[in-house]
């Protein structure tokens, strides 16, 4: 059976296994964004803490994928089988782009901005919230989209600890040594990554304050 | 009113463990223009920070409208002082209006008075508000860059001014320009400004009184007659720049 006509034959679980993909996706770059934002802006502040959250993020994204879940499966609360595990060690992956583009995209804002922004009497709240954060946000959304696109490929393989998604077509295929099922859990999957990655690109843009056109609604308010 | 907007009384700053300023000794009246000239690391800017307490005093204390900046709140200090940094320090991301109408903001001004506020500004710094208020920074010259961090400064009428070299990245004839725009701005708006430079024309355009720094120590405080007439080395060696 060809890939086209498998396809076809299964188009209502290939879209259904989309949409659970894109919703372990999703919900881990959420969580990535909502841990890894504050933890890259915290570490701007404690130049000691910087060290140990940048490394403790980095080997965590050396451990290969499949041995991640691997090692979730026994634990409590964070592992077993299904999405939530899948969820936890997807987010694992996403903090080191998210943390490290947040921390970079504020420690790289011109010194005299900062100053300035010092010197008027904001506080250090302020600072955040008027300055760094708009500042950096091109560079944190430039690490939310690497991070979701490395979740798209490696939640493929959260079908192996049962949390669906297009990765089931591929150890189904693989089971059954049949191309055709691999590919469309694969083809899927390597849209998805690309169709995702233009979007938050668009975004990026959207908030780029460096862009030449449309400045006229960046009020404060 | 005190007749001294801004007092350093016996002040000593160090850096990494080294004294880089002081003693300093030096009484700024209300509504006077008081230049500190000096060469690089000279500790013109140091002088400068210890004012809005960007930095404190490792000895002696730093007043300013009577009150020693230890003892003011950092952030209610800062905001009575006006602050233009070289390149103005203009955020990139906010509008030319944004940009002026920042401080008022922050002390909860309401929009009107805000919009008010920003167009007056605009006005009196040479940039009509209908051409420039709604322009990205990018989109300025240098100088009009350096207009804006003038009106941002002067935006929730703070009694005094810091200006740390602002006109220093300027070509010179718009610096020129600038320079005697600010002299007129400041006389009219009775501000008390304690501006850095290393350009003795600067200085000479600009100052009521002039203090020399050399390593961190003053060694002249009078006015641009008395510099354009000292006999001190130091003083002649910079007279031969005009």
């Amino acid at each position: 059976m060809s890939v086209f006509e498998y396809a076809a034959r299964n188009a209502g679980e290939i879209a259904f296994r989309t949409v659970q993909h894109l919703g372990l996706v999703g919900a881990a770059t959420f969580i990535g964004v909502a841990i890894g934002v504050p933890l890259g802006v915290a570490i701007t502040r404690r130049p000691r803490a910087r060290v140990i959250v940048l490394g403790v993020a980095n080997v965590l994204q050396t451990v290969p994928s499949l041995a991640l879940f691997g090692f979730l499966l026994p634990l409590p609360l964070l592992g077993g089988i299904g999405a939530g595990t899948a969820v936890v060690a997807l987010v694992v992956y996403a903090l080191l782009p998210i943390v490290r583009n947040t921390f970079v995209g504020i420690t790289t804002i011109d010194p005299a901005v900062r100053d300035a922004a010092v010197g008027m009497g904001m506080t250090d709240r302020q600072i955040l919230r008027l300055v760094e954060l708009p500042l950096a946000m091109p560079v944190i959304l430039a690490g939310v989209r690497t991070a979701t696109v490395i979740g798209v490929g490696i939640a493929t393989i959260a079908a192996a600890i049962g949390a669906g998604g297009l990765g089931d077509f591929i150890f189904r295929g693989l089971a059954m040594v049949d191309n055709a099922v691999i590919l469309a859990g694969a083809v899927p999957a390597a849209a998805l990554a690309l169709v995702l990655d233009g979007v938050l690109h668009l975004i990026e843009r959207r908030v780029d304050w460096r862009r030449p056109a449309g400045r006229g609604d960046h009020a404060l308010t | 009113m005190t007749a001294s907007a801004i007092g350093f009384r016996g002040v000593c700053a160090e850096r990494g463990g080294k004294r880089v300023l002081g003693p300093l000794d030096l009484e700024i009246e209300t509504g006077t223009v008081v230049v500190l000239l000096g060469r690089s690391g000279s500790g013109k800017t140091t002088t400068l920070r210890l004012v809005n307490r960007l930095l404190e005093p490792t000895d002696g204390a730093v007043h300013v409208l009577g009150t020693a900046t230890t003892r003011w709140d950092a952030v209610d200090l800062r905001r009575s002082i006006g602050y233009v940094i070289q390149d103005g320090g203009i955020f990139p991301h906010l509008s030319v209006a944004d940009n002026v109408g920042i401080v008022p903001r922050l002390v909860g001004w309401d929009d009107a008075s805000i919009a008010d506020r920003t167009s007056a500004l605009l006005e009196l710094v040479g940039l009509p508000p209908g051409q420039f208020a709604r322009r990205a920074p990018h989109e300025l010259s240098g100088g009009q860059r350096q207009r804006v961090g003038v009106a941002r400064a002067l935006a929730a009428d703070p009694p005094i001014l810091l200006c740390d070299e602002p006109f220093g990245a300027l070509d010179p004839i718009t610096r020129a320009e600038l320079q005697r725009e600010f002299r007129d701005l400041v006389e009219q708006l009775e501000k008390t400004v304690l501006f850095v430079t290393h350009d003795v024309r600067e200085a000479l355009a600009l100052a009521d009184r002039i203090v020399l720094l050399e390593g961190g120590v003053p060694t002249f405080a009078d006015s641009p007659e008395a510099f354009r007439a000292s006999d001190r080395p130091s003083i002649r060696e910079f007279r031969m720049l005009l």
